[in-house]
């Protein structure tokens, strides 16, 4: 059991007359892994090193007629993942798996050079669709297997780290304080060394997620890690450097074209003379004219990446380990934006005796991360880079930071750009540790039956530091007398933790009796989270050097949630049996009964079962002699998951203690929100039907998957009347239903493989649909918060709600769009584009289709790998772009606002600019665009010296290689980046927005070049 | 295995549940608590409840406009009804009636097995419930509905009463979508309330919180708001004794004896906590103590901060309705002039308590009656009382010889001593006279009345709303 996951491993076998048999191949370099089929399979795990008999071996083709051999000497050891693949609490050799999995492996991980493992799954497992929110270090990555399943409850897949559910994300409290919330979402999983992995698998289908029950809706991604191997000892040293850009700058207006379009939209409006500039003190037109502030410029910079990993692994025939640590720093191209990461890693494992077996698995990874406002959050980050007046000065003629504020106005943050990139004006530091520490003891009672027990501690800390001078802001409301509106500094503080406890103990059975082969597990899982929170904020300082918030003149003491413990647990048992019967008839069965904290008291327990069965048609007596088709697997299968993302105390009645209870310092209690003791968990019914083969001696595999996933139970909160007296108007309610269905196809093909010169290609591509069943009774727009999203029935989620825009009137300059009737009409205010809303069912925020074309060359020393990843069919909302499309006179325009209508250029899409448009906040199809992209994600050229290397540098092997990212996309898309995945909060935006842009930073191109040595 | 089902059945501490809102006397008492902060709000009574009718009447102008997210009082300034919601405010009441049915129902179905729950107790907590949600509903239907004899008996005019409490839901069903009650209903629900309330409190409570005078004193104001003398009268003596030009119980006027002195009108307006000596003429008052301020939003509104400006400055047209003597302490201590414009300094105490009902507001009450059922005598009686404290060397009217114009000098006596404590509105539509100046609208104009918000009606489209 242990052993099996020796993922890159050679399995070569000799025998007296000859090697005839591996289980990979490598390319030059031994990187380059393409499984062939081993003739024969080992029944024991592994094979010992060295010579030794064939007694053991069987025929994996009982049709073969190659005699097993006497002896066989065995080069290296190891099953590898094609022969044993994780599925859940055990491993399954990849013939007998009915479930639909897609894998990873580590030598695909490790060639992406990618900042997190998730990078690495782009493309290249169908029906995974992975989005890098944005360019900025640390940012999320927002992950869906198979569509988006559900509105309220969490989307994105379990997390399985060696077998234990992780914290990977969202945040349970939203951000709080004055910087809460201004970065970009920071990706949990941003801490894990992508090079420590040895496997990532994604299980799809029911029969491969029931396992992971309450839990195993949204897909589940298991990642293993590298273990040693006995008597092998594999040292490597990785290290690489480059630089990142902008794949794309969206440049704003300079100040001269800003005040001549200011002055021009102010007569179109009807007024006379120049344009009004904001009013602040020391501020004139004359010094506006003087001033040409390119803020966009100023913010951006070349970002810098290099990353150094060092590992070990060896072992004895009872003792195996593998150690690893690495450092890893970039610099964002947002100045301000930087990330550090240190991580070390120890996996060991000891046969105590010929039964037992202990080991233990510790990470210990630790990110200092600082981060810049972007997007929706104020402040001046990239978001005021591009909306600032580029009239507006950095500083005052005495150097001191130009700060426009109101003083009427309070807690207004500010948006210099240049005294936010001052780490004395504003400073975010955050520093997140994750200590992974798990032990586990395995012990084989009699010979096929194993009992394993896992302990496991994840324990994530991710705390938050702001500063903010008082050069950049003004005192909030209630802070006191000359702090209120006044230059005020602020502080806050904010620790946010993760603790997660988890219990496996399981029960294996194998047992393989002539025609029938048997796997059965049973076992238990216990996990409990808890997420203590903690935050301090204060404003109001003796001085500059000052800023721990208890230090503050004015400390907030009411501030909402600044200690809770917010905890869930769950408690699961499961079974499941494999059997297979004539080595090609295959039945397989799981059920999970889990119980969870977060249900309501009358549905605490839910049960998941799936079924699947499978026929390796190609074990048939009519294809054995086949000669082209050398692997066909039908397979089917039907079974149940839950969902339980959804918050922890959703199910209680909750009372509480807010701003408005407390009365005369009593911890008066108030209604806070409903809860429902009927409340469970979504569920999903999900069928697949799937087909794997090979054809043409092995050299052309593939698998088809087609499955149809319905969401019940689907959250839905309805509105409830603020009459009831309760601080928030929602009741949950498992009422509504959803619909996935798709088509996935993988194919991985060796085009060329005889003689120096070799050709691989992978190629994956899926398409989802997504439909809502039912909305339970609810609006479209009782759904959502959000004006420009609905949710139809019969429709796809996320599906835009905006008024038809139909371009320009060349006459007057006008911006027309469509009313009720279809006719073309000025737009005029903002009730009239309201009314004019339409749903655009043509205009998905899902692709149709996405995937991943990647093809590799080698030839002798030399590889050079493309990989090009695309999503064809969805359409992307650019709320940025509509901000920056009118003027109101606190804010600059894209610089495309120069070819707006006027009587000398009257054929052009871009309407006459008015003062203060009445339609200045309204989204409509004007900024929906086709965001279909194909994006060149990476081209790796490397060279290995193998063979060239002296013996004397004790290096088996060094390769140094280039590796470019992003290096060219396709799309018609106008803004900053096609790939897009929004900010979100909450996980209804998760689910809905995820098509919606606002000042984000774009997809970084990426240049590095890398050695890697292996002794 | 036991110890894991364990996390899994029950809830952890991180929060309060239902069931335990009702475990002991002192869950019960928090939920109280929890309906006196609900009340003692910038949100309500502490805040919008006593500004929107001075903003809706005569006796403000604005002073600065703010960016405010949860109070559009621009908005309201200039009678925009629709963008002039106050969504917390009408949750924040209904939160407050919410936790006053919840300790009814609690004590009604034998929720609360403590043994320190006596009878006492019990009266205490009732009364005390049936206080809060008669003023809830009485100040609510004051802004929400017309004044009580217009349209009164029309469904649909008043609020929504509900008199049980959300509790065990499990649908949508199980939270009625009501919809507004007549005015008339709304009112004979806030005097039984009243009546309860009154008969059920002690004379005597914890500070702050109510008692049986204050039932009664806000039951004198119900039936005042209606007109109804003879039961005011009743109210009314029975908070300030029977005789007429003086106040026999304990709410009486403060006065430094002999001399009056700013002190003594100004006082009413300065004390703030629990532990300041009491101030006998606040009958029912709102306390604030240094953590837990309640008077930010009436400061944030009136206060006279140099660098932070109040929203509002006094009218012209109080100063001339008011026609302040020379000497008038309410003029010399109660307003302040900085350039042109004129603030109010009742509210100039950053951190105070907030009076409700001041006795000096039920003596104008009873003169204003007595005037009208002829009985000038007593009327002139309580109108010295009351100009006797707020003007130095006063020369007290002769009850034998009322002046001919005596209602009117009530009634303006009523202007100078209760200005901007969110009675003018009230007072107006009482009275049924329209409300003057450019921003003038008829009494019963529906552009005196708040708007339901969007919020409930989207949630509950049994509420009709008002009518533009």
């Amino acid at each position: 059991m242990t052993k099996q996951l020796l993922q890159g491993f050679l399995i070569a076998v000799t025998c007296g007359t000859g090697s005839w048999a591996q289980g990979l191949t490598a390319a030059a370099g031994g990187n380059v892994l393409h499984p062939i089929p081993l003739p024969f399979a080992a029944e024991k795990d592994t094979l010992p090193l060295g010579k030794s008999t064939g007694k053991g071996l069987t025929r994996t083709n009982p049709a073969d007629t190659l005699p097993v051999p006497d002896t066989v000497n065995v080069l290296r050891s190891g099953l590898s993942p094609q022969d044993l693949v994780p599925t859940g609490y055990l491993g399954q050799r990849r013939k007998y798996i009915t479930g639909s999995i897609g894998s990873l492996s580590s030598a695909a991980i490790e060639r992406s050079v990618v900042p997190n493992f998730e990078n690495a799954l782009q493309g290249r497992i169908p029906g995974v669709h992975i989005i890098q929110a944005n360019g900025m270090p640390g940012s999320d990555v927002v992950v869906r297997v198979r569509g988006t399943a559900t509105l309220l409850g969490e989307a994105a897949p379990l997390y399985v780290l060696d077998g234990v559910p992780i914290f990977s994300g969202p945040r349970g409290i939203p951000a709080p304080g004055m910087g809460g919330g201004w970065g970009a979402a920071f990706n949990p999983l941003s801490d894990i060394n992508p090079n420590d992995i040895a496997s990532i698998e994604v299980l799809k289908d029911a029969a491969a997620t029931a396992i992971y029950g309450a839990r195993g809706a949204g897909g589940v991604v298991l990642i293993t890690t590298k273990k040693g191997s006995p008597k092998k000892t594999d040292i490597r040293l990785d290290y690489y450097r480059g630089v990142t850009s902008p794949a794309r700058t969206v440049n704003s207006l300079t100040g001269r074209q800003y005040l001549q379009l200011l002055d021009e939209s102010w007569v179109n409006s009807g007024n006379t003379g120049t344009g009004p500039l904001p009013t602040v003190n020391g501020f004139t037109r004359e010094r506006a004219e003087a001033t040409h502030s390119d803020h966009l410029n100023q913010v951006l910079r070349q970002g810098m990446v290099q990353q150094v990993s060092l590992s070990a692994s060896a072992g004895s025939e009872k003792t195996t380990f593998y150690i690893s640590g690495s450092y890893r720093k970039e610099t964002g191209i947002v100045t301000g934006n930087d990330f550090e990461r240190a991580t070390g890693r120890i996996n060991i494992s000891n046969d105590i005796s010929e039964k037992l077996t202990l080991g233990a698995n510790v990470g210990l990874n630790i990110i200092n991360y600082t981060s810049m406002p972007v997007g929706y959050g104020a402040g001046g980050g990239f978001n005021a880079a591009q909306t600032n007046l580029p009239v507006f000065p950095w500083y005052n003629e005495d150097q001191t930071y130009f700060n426009p504020y109101n003083p009427r106005a309070t807690g207004l943050p500010g948006s210099n750009v240049a005294a936010y990139q001052d780490k004395n004006q504003f400073d975010n530091e955050q520093h997140v540790s994750r200590t992974f520490i798990q032990a586990f003891a395995a012990y084989k009672i009699i010979p096929g039956l194993t009992f394993r027990s896992d302990a496991a501690l994840d324990m994530y800390f991710h705390s938050t530091r702001d500063y903010l001078s008082k050069r950049i802001r003004t005192g909030s409301l209630g802070s006191g007398a000359g702090r209120e509106g006044q230059p005020t500094a602020y502080a806050s503080f904010e620790r946010n933790s993760v603790n997660g406890y988890n219990l496996n103990n399981t029960l294996t059975y194998t047992k393989a009796v002539r025609n029938h082969g048997l796997t059965a597990l049973g076992g238990i899982h216990f996990y409990y989270s808890e997420n203590p929170h903690f935050f301090f904020e204060g404003e109001g300082f003796t001085n500059d050097f000052s800023r721990e918030p208890h230090t503050a003149s004015y400390r907030n003491t009411r501030t909402a949630s600044s200690l809770v413990t917010n905890k869930f647990a769950f408690l699961a048992y499961f079974a499941n049996a494999n059997y297979a019967f004539k080595d090609r008839y295959l039945v397989g069965a799981t059920v999970r009964t889990e119980g969870s904290s977060r249900f309501g008291a009358n549905r605490k327990y839910a049960t998941f079962p799936a079924v699947s069965v499978g026929w390796v048609v190609s074990d048939e007596a009519f294809l054995q002699q086949n000669k082209t088709i050398n692997f066909l697997k039908i397979r089917a299968s039907y079974g149940k998951t839950g969902n339980a993302g959804m918050d922890n105390y959703a199910a209680l009645e909750q009372w509480n203690l807010t701003a408005d209870s407390r009365y005369l310092n009593q911890p008066g209690v108030q209604y806070q929100s409903l809860g429902n003791p009927n409340l469970t968990g979504e569920t999903q019914h999900q069928l697949d039907v799937g087909l794997d083969f090979a054809v043409l001696h092995n050299r052309l595999r593939g698998t088809v998957d087609f499955y149809d996933k319905k969401t019940r139970d689907l959250l839905l909160r309805y509105a409830t009347p603020l009459s009831a007296g309760i601080t928030d108007q929602g009741l949950l309610l498992n009422a509504g239903k959803l619909r996935n269905r798709g088509l996935e196809l993988g194919i991985s093909s060796s085009n060329i493989v005889s003689g120096s010169f070799q050709w691989h290609t992978d190629f994956t591509v899926a398409h989802n649909r997504n439909k809502v069943l039912s909305t339970g009774g609810l609006a479209p727009g009782q759904i959502t918060p959000h004006g420009n999203i609905g949710t139809y029935e019969g429709h796809p989620l996320g599906t835009f709600y905006l008024a038809e825009w139909a371009g320009v009137d060349p006459d007057t300059g006008a911006e027309l769009i469509y009313d009720g009737s279809g006719n073309k009409v000025p737009a005029l205010s903002a009730a009239q584009v309201d009314e004019a809303r339409v749903p655009q069912f043509d205009k998905p925020s899902a692709p149709r289709f996405f995937g991943g074309l990647n093809n590799m060359f080698t030839l002798k020393g030399f590889d050079l790998s493309v990989l090009v990843t695309f999503a064809y069919g969805n359409w992307v909302l650019d709320e940025g772009e509509r901000f920056l499309s009118y003027v109101r006179g606190d804010n600059n325009l894209r610089a495309e606002a120069y070819t707006r209508w006027t009587a000398d250029n009257p054929d052009t899409g871009y309407p006459r600019l008015l003062f203060n448009d009445p339609i200045a906040g309204r989204n409509t199809t004007r900024f929906l665009h086709d965001a279909s992209y194909l994006r060149i994600k990476n081209v790796t050229l490397g060279y290995a010296f193998a063979k060239a290397l002296p013996k004397r540098l004790l290096l088996s092997n060094a390769r140094i290689y280039l590796t470019a990212q992003n290096l060219f996309t396709f799309t018609r898309f106008p803004g900053w980046d096609p790939e897009v995945a929004g900010n979100p909060g909450t996980n209804l935006d998760r689910s809905l927005g995820q098509g919606i842009t606002y000042l984000e930073v774009p997809q970084v191109r990426t240049f590095v070049a890398g050695i890697t040595l292996s002794f | 295995m036991t110890a894991c089902k364990q996390f899994i059945a029950e809830p952890d501490q991180s929060i309060i549940t239902s069931q335990e809102t009702f475990a002991t006397v002192k869950d019960l008492d928090n939920v109280l608590w929890g309906a006196y902060g609900a009340v003692a709000s910038g949100h309500t009574l502490a805040g919008n409840w006593k500004i929107v009718p001075e903003v809706l009447a005569d006796h403000l102008v604005m002073n600065t406009v703010e960016v405010t997210s949860d109070d559009p009082y621009k908005e309201l300034y200039d009678r925009e009804m629709e963008k002039a919601q106050y969504p917390e405010s009408w949750r924040l009441g209904y939160t407050a009636v919410q936790n006053a049915n919840h300790v009814l129902y609690a004590i009604e179905n034998g929720k609360i097995t403590d043994p320190a729950f006596t009878g006492t107790v019990s009266n205490r907590f009732k009364g005390e419930a049936h206080f809060i949600r008669g003023l809830v509903y009485f100040e609510l239907v004051r802004l929400y509905g017309h004044q009580w004899g217009y349209q009164s008996d029309i469904p649909q005019t008043g609020v929504i009463i509900r008199d049980n409490p959300v509790l065990n839901v499990t649908s949508r069903a199980d939270i009625p979508a009501l919809g507004r009650s007549s005015v008339a209903e709304v009112y004979a629900f806030v005097i039984r309330d009243f009546q309860e309330a009154e008969r059920l409190l002690p004379a005597a409570n914890t500070r702050g919180r109510a008692t049986s005078y204050a039932a009664a004193a806000y039951l004198a104001r119900v039936y005042f708001q209606q007109n109804d003398y003879a039961q005011a009268l009743i109210q009314i003596n029975k908070v300030l004794g029977a005789t007429p030009g003086s106040i026999e119980t304990d709410f009486k006027l403060v006065r430094n004896t002999g001399v009056a002195t700013a002190a003594n009108v100004t006082a009413p307006f300065t004390a703030s906590g629990v532990g300041a000596a009491v101030v006998t003429e606040n009958i029912v008052e709102l306390i604030g103590v240094t953590n837990n301020q309640i008077s930010q939003r009436l400061n944030k509104k009136y206060r006279y901060d140099r660098n932070n400006p109040p929203h509002f400055a006094v009218s012209p047209a109080f100063l001339t309705q008011a026609g302040f003597a020379a000497n008038d302490l309410r003029r010399t201590a109660l307003l302040t002039t900085v350039g042109s414009n004129t603030f109010t300094k009742k509210y100039d105490v950053v951190n105070m308590n907030i009076p409700v009902i001041r006795s000096a507001e039920l003596v104008l009450d009873r003169a204003e009656i007595n005037a009208l059922q002829n009985n000038p005598a007593d009327a002139v009686r309580d109108l010295n009382l009351i100009r006797d404290r707020a003007i130095p060397n006063y020369a007290a009217l002769d009850p034998a010889n009322p002046p001919a114009n005596l209602l009117e000098e009530v009634r303006r006596e009523r202007v100078r001593e209760l200005a901007f404590e969110g009675d003018r509105l009230h007072n107006l539509r009482r009275l049924q006279r329209d409300i003057p100046g450019n921003r003038g609208v008829p009494w019963n104009s529906n552009r005196l009345l708040l708007k339901i918000p969007d919020a409930e009606i989207r949630a509950n489209p049994a509420v009709v709303q008002n009518p533009d």
